[in-house]
This record gives C-alpha cells, structure tokens and sequence, in this order.
C-alpha cells in the first residue's frame, strides 16, 4: 500500500471532526449497540482513509460515508448469520449519550429507557435493509433521491421498503405495548 | 378524490411532503373527512416520533478518533532501515544470491574453457632469435658482420680475392 501524505490524513481528521458524530449515530441506529456502531464507524474511517481519492468534490460526503456504514453493515450481518449479538445496554448501565437528553427526572429517565428498549426489539423485527431505510428517511430526515442514493437502489425499491417497514414496525411497537402492559400489571402495586 | 386503499398507500408519502400537490391536496380532503384513515396517519406519526426520540444523539466516542490514527500511522512511509531488511527478506535474498552463484560459476567455467595457446617449431626459432641477437656469436651478428663492404675488404679471403 502506498504511504499516506499529510493531505490524505489531513482529509481524514477533518472528515472525523465534522461527520464523525453524525455517522457514528447513524451506526448505532443500524445496530442498537454501543461496541459494533463503534466497530463500524472506526471501520468506514479507515475505508474512507484508503479510499479517499475516490471521494469527488462537490457531492456529499454524509451520504458516501453512510452509503460505506450501510456495507459494512450489511456485510457483517451477513457474517453473523443475520445478528447483532452484542446485547442492548441495560437499564443500570451507563450510557454515552449526549448532555441534552439527561433527563433530571429519574421516572422520566427510566420511562425513555423503557421506550428506548422496546423501539429497539421492534427495530431488531426489520431486515437490514429496512432498517436502514427506516433510519434514513424517519431518523435521518432523508428524501427518497437521497436515499436511493446512499443505499444502492431506486426510489420505488425505497418507497416499498419504507412502506412495509413501517407497516411491521407499527405491528411490533403495538405488540412491545402490550407485553410491557401485561408485564406492568403483573408486577404492579 | 382519494379512496381509504390510495390513502393507505399514500400515507407515507403525505407524512414526508413527496407527492405532487393534487395528490396532496386531495389526501388532505381525504383524511379531513375519513377519521380511520386520519387515526392511522396519526399513528404513523407518532411512530415516526418515537424513532426519533428512540435515537437521541449520543458523543462520538474518543476511542475511534484513536483508533483512526492509529491506524494511519500504522501505514507511515516505511524508514531506511525497514525498507533495507524488508530487501534483504529471504524472498528477495535467495533468488539474488542464487542469480550471483550463477554468475560465479559460469565465468569461472568459461574461463576454464578458453583455448590454451599452442607452441610450434617457428616460436623456438623466434624465441632463440631474440634471445641470441644481440651475442658476437648469433647467426644474425655474423651475418651483418660480414656483410657490411668494409669487412669484406679486409678479411684475408678479401684481399687475395683483389689480387
């Protein structure tokens, strides 16, 4: 391999600072998990290290890195036989989030974490490529064009996905519901 | 005007702004008048607003800025010394030493094979002749001694020969 120049490394320490927060989100929304989102971001880094000439000006680097992460995610699953295996941090674990979602309240707190963990299960019913669709358009605010760009196919595909990930979110978050409901009114006072 | 079957297919797309604006217009018709339909875009909704509230943004962690550069650096232009011992790698070595032995062998053989040179009779003579020139005795000085008129004159064969 040919030795990296300053401009390449240079390109590469900017990209982290910029996107580095941004594409190690949106890894963590593909796998639910604190070590493998950390895996892939560092991953799609040194991809973007080696591949960097391949970058071209004016189009948008958050869409070539998170087309890279969508790879790599995909890859790996395929590798696990379809699963994330790393479990979902659990409620009494610390957790790398953000300074504006510490909530005072700690009702609320365990309240989120619970909705947290339930969007997780229901997230966890979807195929990588709905989920990835999913977090794209819903989280990530993407268009369609966008989409299908990132991911590789055409807006219909991207429409369809959507569409049916939505349909079986909305079944497993209502399904979520109503275990957590049978739950509540079991151990309930 | 929008049925309840275009409007369930059509919800997603209302939801995020992608229709064009008569079919917009009439799904904003359609779920002001059908209250399944406005009850299912309200949901969907607040799907959408749970995910969002799901994957609340967390700090990119310090140990993959590290890793990163670790990784960078791992790939530094290789020094002096690592490019000389990665030459002298067997895999370099063997063929270069073998690629000398070769030559080694092969020049000595060539030489050994050269023709030796051969001596004949004339080279006696030549030699004997180089070597005795110079003596009053050679063959070459008694003839140039001889020869020369002034001598001829005064030998004694000479001068009874005049007379």
């Amino acid at each position: 391999m040919a030795p990296p120049t300053p401009e390449q490394v240079e390109f590469v320490e900017r990209a982290m600072e910029r996107y580095g927060r941004q594409t190690y989100n949106y890894a963590y929304r593909l796998t639910g998990n604190e070590p493998d989102a950390r895996d892939l971001t560092q991953e799609a880094f040194i991809r973007v290290f080696r591949a960097w000439e391949s970058f071209r000006e004016g189009t948008s680097f958050l869409s070539w890195i998170y087309r890279i992460v969508t790879n790599l995610y995909r890859d790996e699953l395929r590798r696990r036989k379809g699963i994330f295996t790393q479990p979902l941090p659990e409620d009494n674990q610390p957790q790398e989030r953000g300074p504006d979602v510490e909530s005072h309240d700690p009702i609320a707190t365990m309240h989120e974490r619970q909705l947290s963990a339930s969007m997780d299960r229901a997230l966890r019913t979807l195929s990588p490529d709905q989920r990835a669709v999913v977090v794209l358009a819903d989280v990530e605010e993407y268009s369609y064009q966008d989409i299908a760009d990132t991911i590789g196919c055409s807006i219909g595909t991207v429409r369809s996905r959507l569409h049916r990930a939505r349909a079986q979110l909305r079944k497993a978050v209502l399904r979520e519901q109503g275990q957590e409901g049978a739950s509540d009114a079991k151990t309930g006072p | 005007m929008t049925n309840c079957n275009d409007c369930r297919l059509l919800l997603v797309d209302y939801e995020r702004d992608e229709l064009d604006p008569a079919r917009d217009a009439a799904m904003h018709q359609h779920l002001q008048s059908c209250s399944a339909c406005r009850e299912q875009w309200e949901a969907d909704i607040a799907l959408v607003e749970s995910l969002r509230s799901w994957s609340t943004p967390r700090e990119f962690p310090t140990s993959i800025l590290a890793n990163v550069r670790q990784a960078m650096h791992a790939e530094r232009p290789p020094t002096f010394m690592e490019r000389l011992s990665a030459a002298l790698r067997p895999a370099y070595a063997a063929p270069v030493a073998a690629a000398l032995i070769a030559v080694v062998i092969y020049s000595g053989y060539h030489r050994m094979n050269q023709p030796q040179p051969t001596l004949t009779g004339i080279d006696f003579v030549r030699e004997h002749l180089a070597q005795t020139a110079s003596l009053p005795s050679s063959d070459r000085a008694w003839s140039t001694y001889v020869l020369t008129s002034a001598n001829t004159a005064n030998t004694p064969d000479a001068s009874q020969s005049n007379r």
